[in-house]
């Protein structure tokens, strides 16, 4: 019994050693990258001949309407000139710089809270990234994963008051709780990715093929597919770790019909923004060839095929949960314009796994891949900052 | 725990609770409760520009 108990607090103590040493290592890459991002701040005031804060530096685009969020709540009508309207963002973010402003001294403004809020969960992300690598790959130390998320190309909205880093934190706990096949800390964190971003709701799917994954592996057949379903309903966990993961979209949804009259306002209000092509291909088609916003509607349509591209690829590692959810996520906005959707590819984990399974073992490609991050990188920090950031937008 | 009769008893019925929740959003969806304006240019896009 005294051994058992003994094994036992030495066990936890290990963790807890291993835990401290592996946040130890990926708080020294996020420490790196925010000094890169320090730099480039100082480098373009030096050349511009300003003394802007670093934080005023990042105050741009969509973080102007999430600091309105939290200071002034939703609007229920659209603005009178531009038809545009803040319920097009969601809430949760929002909600948490809001707890966190009040739990902090007056001195810090709502950018501010929200920069630390969203590098907090870049940390955060970082650190559980590299503990699933490591559960799935016990041979790897996973470092490369943090990396990539720290440094990746357009991962510079993970350092502003942008719902990305949120997003990223809790779609990396829902695929690391999987991994574990821990369906219930999963279906939260889902939950709590859906109610940041529309996109997380199809975390359900992802978490229905995991559990299916788990009862049967990949072996796809109508009795399997039918047993499934029935153990759905007859186990009630099972039931409601689904029935959980749209909660917070749907409350939001309903909060919208008080406020507005029309649940479905935050997709309606997107007219405001941009036309739709209504359909994938035709996104691409017209982005590639008929390019209204000039290159960078290439880029983004190239951006595009680069990510439907790591998510084939994840298909034919046999990743299907993580591919399912890329392939929505990034296809329900490509669905209507390419807008933006190189930030939509960057802040979707599913990229992440399959960049990492792509270069795993492949030593000079990686390490030409991590110089590339930084210059490129060092170089959309520097454009952000200048204003000339259209295409990374 | 999970085998338990209240508990499974309890998540049944919170289940149920969210299942017809959701179908009460999706329902009060198909009936927007909006001014003419708003349906013309967000709903149904029959005009091109947000009257203002």
């Amino acid at each position: 019994m005294q051994t058992g108990r003994n094994d036992m607090i030495r066990k936890m103590n290990a963790g807890v050693k291993e835990n401290t040493r592996i946040f130890a290592a990926v708080l020294i890459l996020f420490v790196l990258s925010r000094m890169l991002l320090t730099f480039v701040a100082c480098a373009y005031n030096y050349a511009a001949g300003t003394y802007t804060k670093t934080w005023d530096l990042l105050y741009k685009f969509d973080a102007l309407w999430y600091v309105d969020i939290v200071e002034n709540g939703y609007q229920s009508v659209p603005n009178s000139v531009t038809g545009y309207a803040n319920y097009a963002f969601y809430p949760f973010y929002p909600i948490v710089v809001r707890v966190a402003k009040g739990l902090l001294p007056d001195r810090f403004t709502t950018n501010q809270v929200g920069i630390m809020v969203s590098n907090l969960c870049t940390l955060i992300a970082g650190f559980v990234g590299v503990k699933a690598v490591r559960a799935k790959y016990s041979e790897d130390t996973g470092y490369f994963m943090a990396f990539l998320i720290f440094f990746a190309p357009h991962t510079l909205y993970f350092s502003m008051t942008y719902t990305e880093a949120m997003f990223m934190m809790f779609t990396i706990c829902f695929f690391y709780f999987c991994g574990q096949r821990k369906f219930l800390p999963a279906a939260i964190a889902a939950f709590f990715a859906a109610f940041t971003r529309i996109a997380g709701v199809f975390l359900v799917f992802s978490l229905l093929l995991y559990m299916y994954e788990a009862d049967y592996g990949w072996k796809f057949g109508w009795r399997n597919i039918a047993d499934f379903i029935r153990q759905i309903f007859l186990c009630p966990l099972r039931l409601f770790e689904i029935l959980i993961c749209p909660l917070g979209i749907f409350g939001y949804f309903y909060y919208l019909y008080r406020l507005t009259g029309d649940v479905w306002a935050s997709a309606h209000i997107q007219v405001a923004w941009h036309n739709s092509y209504e359909g994938i291909l035709r996104t691409l088609f017209y982005n590639l060839l008929d390019s209204g916003s000039g290159t960078s509607s290439q880029y983004w349509a190239l951006y595009a095929v680069f990510g439907i591209g790591m998510f084939v690829y994840l298909c034919w590692r046999k990743q299907f949960a993580a591919a399912v959810f890329g392939i929505l996520a990034v296809g329900i906005s490509l669905r209507t314009d390419a807008i933006a959707i190189s930030r939509y590819i960057m802040g979707n984990f599913a990229t992440y796994i399959a960049l990492y399974e792509l270069l795993r073992g492949r030593e000079t490609v990686r390490m030409v891949v991590m110089n590339v991050c930084i210059i490129v990188s060092g170089l959309m920090y520097y454009m952000w900052f200048a204003g000339e950031c259209y295409f990374i937008f | 725990m999970k085998d338990n009769p209240v508990v499974k008893a309890l998540l049944y019925a919170v289940s149920g609770s969210l299942i017809v929740f959701y179908l009460y959003v999706i329902y009060l969806g198909t009936d927007p409760q909006v001014s003419d304006e708003y349906r013309a240019y967000y709903i149904d896009q029959t005009i091109p520009e947000w009257p203002y």
